[in-house]
């Protein structure tokens, strides 16, 4: 009985730790994982080097504040940053591309003149 | 022995004074330069003209919000609270900053387009980084 009633209190133990687990983590942070994941090793990363390593620093500063603190406002605060650094990022990444682009159409024009 | 322990606590409060008041000029000094930081890049968008563009437009509304955030928690003597506003709006406007250079480069990109096209060249054949 006694053991049968420890590994229910055991099991309950750690359903709770994997749900507060689950729910802890905030918006701003997930949110920010999942913006760099979804970037990282494309092309817009090679174009944009270095407002990527921005964005993956601010997303360090973020994870390690969430490990020291859990869900504060700092982590949610720092979450939200990383997040926009990674949008940053990418549209800097779509600009150059651009520029690029922009170089070699104003060289066709001047051949063309 | 008592006057020497006396004078070694008084020195230490002392010490621990100034400590104290350092600590307190370098916490009031850096949200004061993010704090201008910040001002400057939602500036540069104004200036840019953000109102044209609804998605800049957002980002540089929120800017403000966390400007105004910023100013409360100051209000409030929570440096480290308007630290982090302060960062926040740094970030919303330099989002807000770099989707209006993108439209920028956009525009100017279609307008060589137009123009070639317009001097019957094939602006379509040019190749895109990444596309050869």
């Amino acid at each position: 009985m006694d053991r049968r009633l420890l590994i229910l209190v055991a099991i309950l133990l750690a359903f709770g730790a994997f749900m507060a687990g689950c729910a802890s983590v905030p918006d701003e942070l997930l949110e920010a994982r999942r913006a760099y994941q979804s970037a990282a090793g494309s092309e817009a990363e090679a174009r944009a080097l270095d407002e990527f390593q921005e964005a993956e620093r601010a997303l360090r500063r973020a994870e390690k504040s969430y490990r020291d603190e859990g869900d504060s406002f700092q982590t949610r605060s720092l979450g939200y940053i990383a997040e926009r650094r990674v949008e940053i990022a990418r549209i800097k990444a779509a600009t150059y591309q651009l520029v690029d682009e922009k170089e070699a159409l104003k060289e066709r024009a001047e051949r063309a003149e | 022995m008592y006057r020497s322990t006396l004078r070694m606590l008084v020195w230490g409060c002392f010490f621990g004074l100034f400590a104290s008041l350092l600590s307190a000029c370098g916490a009031a000094v850096l949200p004061a330069e993010q704090y201008s930081e910040a001002r400057q890049t939602i500036r540069a968008v104004t200036k840019l003209g953000a109102a044209d563009n609804p998605r800049a437009k957002l980002h540089l509304m929120l800017a403000q919000d966390e400007l105004e955030n910023a100013d409360k928690y100051l209000a409030q003597n929570s440096q480290e609270k308007a630290r982090l506003a302060f960062m926040r709006a740094e970030a919303d406007a330099a989002l807000a900053l770099a989707i209006l250079e993108h439209e920028q480069a956009e525009a100017e990109v279609e307008a060589l387009k137009r123009e070639l096209e317009r001097r019957g060249e094939a602006p379509a054949s040019t190749a895109r980084p990444g596309e050869e």
